[in-house]
């Protein structure tokens, strides 16, 4: 594997040994070892993305180098393709980018640098995706005729895209709920998932899996009010109640508590949001491991 | 000079022309039709050939003056020639914008004596900035064919309604470019299944149709003649059906991207799938044939927006939207079209010449005796595959590379001579 820009470019047995694999190191196996750097090269502002690349690269052995927005050649214009150009002069043998720009790492595939796409706009997330799937198979083993729900803002979601894919390369099934301006008519049928009623989607899940709610989207016109989105479609205890029991919930975090998800649920009894923090750092040292071929 | 075409087919319909014969030129001028010619200093041997009225493509972005790094005038004409044009109409939308007396005698003395005809658009407001009308009838006078603010459009209504009043009494054509920015804002493709399932932001289809009703009750109140650039969707189509049969004086133009491509291609596609209006879906598409077809789409025409390869290398999310269109829009639209019958040879060629001139009022020259010598050669039995070898153009943004094509040109005869489009 060369470079990870989105699941839908993984076979599905590709998907199927990464996951095992980010499972295996998640529970104790060696990770192997590889010679350089990993760069992370972020337009976006993140912690535990950035943290979790630069954790798994340390489980290899790799060293570190951090670029972003903030102090950086970026801020005076310096192109994409210029700076993963730097860091692969400085050593660097996998850039992590980060940026808001969707599909954008597809046009520079030929540079000397492998590259994992680390979110991209609203397109994809995939080592997110790779993350919850080894915590939801850690839950509950296989993903064959498991039933996945997504709730939030599916539209403007990289985690959601990801996910989708994932999950139903699998053999999970995908649901999604969400305000209907940020899950228009179509956008269910596009991801290959069926739209639900709340309610009804929460009966049926194994995984809930609530986006975070971006505040700009009420500003955009999106939304007319946080409180209505929050009455509307915000996990509240009340409805985590309707979810039977051993399902657990998800979130790719940083949440936004008491509005898409009750702060009483983040560390409640069913909440795997740690685990998927934790997951992550073992499925990026796998993702790592299968594209620099470490033994 | 005497320049002599043997035994093409030549195919004129408007005035029911389908014959094999010799063709005589002299000076620029048809002097005989028929057999027992006498030779010209130049033979083209016409074996197996279409000779055709010389096709216009009236929907091109020469990028020059301004932008000279992805097109200019040598360069632009050179990819009409290869692509079988005798005349372009070239939109305002440099840099600056053909706002004014200056930039415009600029651009038609540098065009004059070429063999390729330029015909010039002006804008419809000052460097389109959608709110000071250009002098129309200065500009109109000097030689602008028709106004445009091709490129981005007139956002305000009360604008285009003053453009559509000041124009009537002009009799000039407003070329309009739907779009309502607030509903495409930042979309980079259709918005629908695809769009979605890439994670792109979208254009909705409401962008164009709710522009180009807009502009069509405007035009229903002020009079006067409205052409719809480059129409891509299904509803648009039906809107523009609807008018005239209302007997509105609309036209509208179809680009070859958005006969023969969907969304469903852009994904293969990359940056080259990035056009405005974007590539929109299989229903679409059959929608637009057919309303070409039928002569609801009066034009094809290819909205030739080079962009230098650089810029279209960022990738779909920054690189600028547009593709060429000049080399290919002719093969590429008989092979998929013609070919196939989905389109009679009658109605394409009529696409290319009659019904896109007289979207800006302008003569179609025959084939006939006495008539100016603008003809286009087109051999309908060549089959080619295209590479970037085969663009005259500056740049190389053409969606169809590598696509397998039914037709070449074959070259054109003005009354600068004869032009091959190819070696």
């Amino acid at each position: 594997m060369r470079h990870l820009l989105a699941i839908r470019d993984l076979a599905q047995a590709e998907l199927q040994a990464l996951v095992a694999r980010g499972l295996a190191l998640r529970e104790g196996a060696t990770p192997a070892k590889a010679q350089g750097a990993i760069a992370t090269v972020f337009y976006e502002d993140s912690t535990r993305t950035r943290l979790s690349f630069q954790q798994a690269g340390a489980l290899l052995g790799l060293h570190h180098l951090s670029i972003s927005t903030e102090g950086s050649s970026i801020q005076k214009g310096e192109s994409v393709e210029d700076t993963l150009r730097t860091v692969a002069a400085l050593g660097a043998r996998v850039a992590a980018v980060r940026s808001p720009w969707g599909l954008s790492l597809q046009a520079l595939t030929d540079l000397p640098i492998q590259l994992v796409n680390a979110g991209d706009g609203w397109a994809q997330h995939p080592t997110q995706a790779i993350a919850d799937l080894i915590a939801v198979k850690r839950e509950f083993g296989e993903m064959q005729g498991r039933t996945l729900l997504i709730v939030g803002d599916i539209l403007h979601s990289r985690v959601a895209r990801s996910n989708a894919e994932g999950f139903r390369a699998l053999g999970a099934r995908v649901l999604l709920a969400g305000p209907p301006t940020l899950l228009p008519p179509g956008l269910a049928q596009g991801l290959g998932a069926e739209e639900v009623q709340l309610e009804e989607g929460l009966r049926q899940a194994d995984v809930c899996m609530v986006l975070r709610l971006q505040r700009e989207r009420q500003e955009r016109g999106y939304l007319p009010s946080i409180a209505e989105y929050r009455r509307l479609w915000g996990l509240t205890a009340a409805r985590a109640a309707l979810l039977h029991e051993g399902a657990v919930i998800l979130h790719p975090g940083p949440q936004n508590r008491d509005v898409e998800i009750d702060d009483e649920l983040v560390a409640a009894p069913q909440s795997r949001i740690a685990e998927q923090i934790t997951s992550g750092v073992y499925g990026r040292a796998a993702v790592l491991e299968a594209m620099l071929d470490a033994h | 000079m005497r320049i002599d075409v043997r035994g093409a087919q030549l195919y004129d319909p408007a005035i029911g022309l389908d014959r094999t014969a010799d063709l005589l030129v002299e000076d620029g001028v048809i002097a005989g039709i028929g057999p027992g010619l006498p030779h010209g200093v130049e033979t083209v041997d016409g074996d197996g050939l279409l000779l055709m009225p010389g096709f216009i493509d009236i929907h091109v972005h020469l990028r020059d003056p301004g932008e000279t790094h992805k097109e200019d005038l040598d360069t632009g004409l050179l990819a009409a020639a290869a692509g079988g044009f005798t005349d372009v109409c070239a939109m305002p939308n440099t840099k600056p914008a053909v706002d004014g007396a200056m930039v415009l005698r600029d651009i038609l003395e540098r065009a004059k004596g070429r063999a390729v005809q330029v015909h010039q658009l002006a804008a419809i407001t000052q460097g389109q900035d959608g709110e000071r009308l250009v002098e129309m009838a200065t500009l109109q006078a000097m030689g602008a064919i028709g106004f445009s603010d091709d490129g981005r459009g007139v956002r305000s209504s009360a604008v285009m309604r003053l453009a559509l009043q000041y124009a009537r009494p002009l009799g000039a054509v407003l070329a309009t470019h739907a779009e309502d920015p607030d509903l495409s804002h930042g979309g980079l493709v259709h918005e629908g299944p695809v769009s979605y399932r890439l994670g792109l932001p979208g254009q909705p289809r409401s962008a164009e149709t709710a522009m180009v009703a807009r502009d069509l009750e405007l035009l229903r109140e002020t009079g006067g003649r409205l052409h719809i650039c480059h129409i891509s969707a299904a509803e648009t189509v039906e809107l523009v059906r609807r008018a005239k049969a209302d007997g509105l004086h609309v036209t509208c133009e179809v680009t070859p991207h958005h006969l023969l491509l969907t969304d469903e291609d852009v994904p293969g596609l990359g940056a080259l799938g990035k056009m405005n209006p974007p590539l929109r879906t299989a229903k679409d598409r059959a929608a637009l044939r057919a309303g070409l077809a039928d002569g609801t789409i009066d034009a094809i025409a290819t909205d030739h927006a080079p962009h230098a390869p650089a810029e279209k290398a960022r990738g779909i999310y920054h690189a600028p939207f547009g593709v060429t269109g000049l080399e290919t829009a002719v093969p590429a639209v008989y092979g998929a079209l013609v070919q196939t019958g989905e389109l009679s040879l009658s109605r394409f060629v009529d696409a290319f010449t009659d019904a896109a001139r007289r979207v800006y009022g302008l003569p179609t020259p025959r084939i006939a005796v006495g008539e100016r010598a603008r003809l286009t050669l087109f051999d309908p039995c060549c089959s080619w595959q295209l590479s970037e070898a085969d663009l005259r153009s500056k740049s190389r943004n053409s969606a169809f590379l590598g696509r397998a094509m039914s037709g070449r040109p074959f070259g054109i005869l003005t009354e600068g001579g004869f032009q091959p489009s190819h070696e």
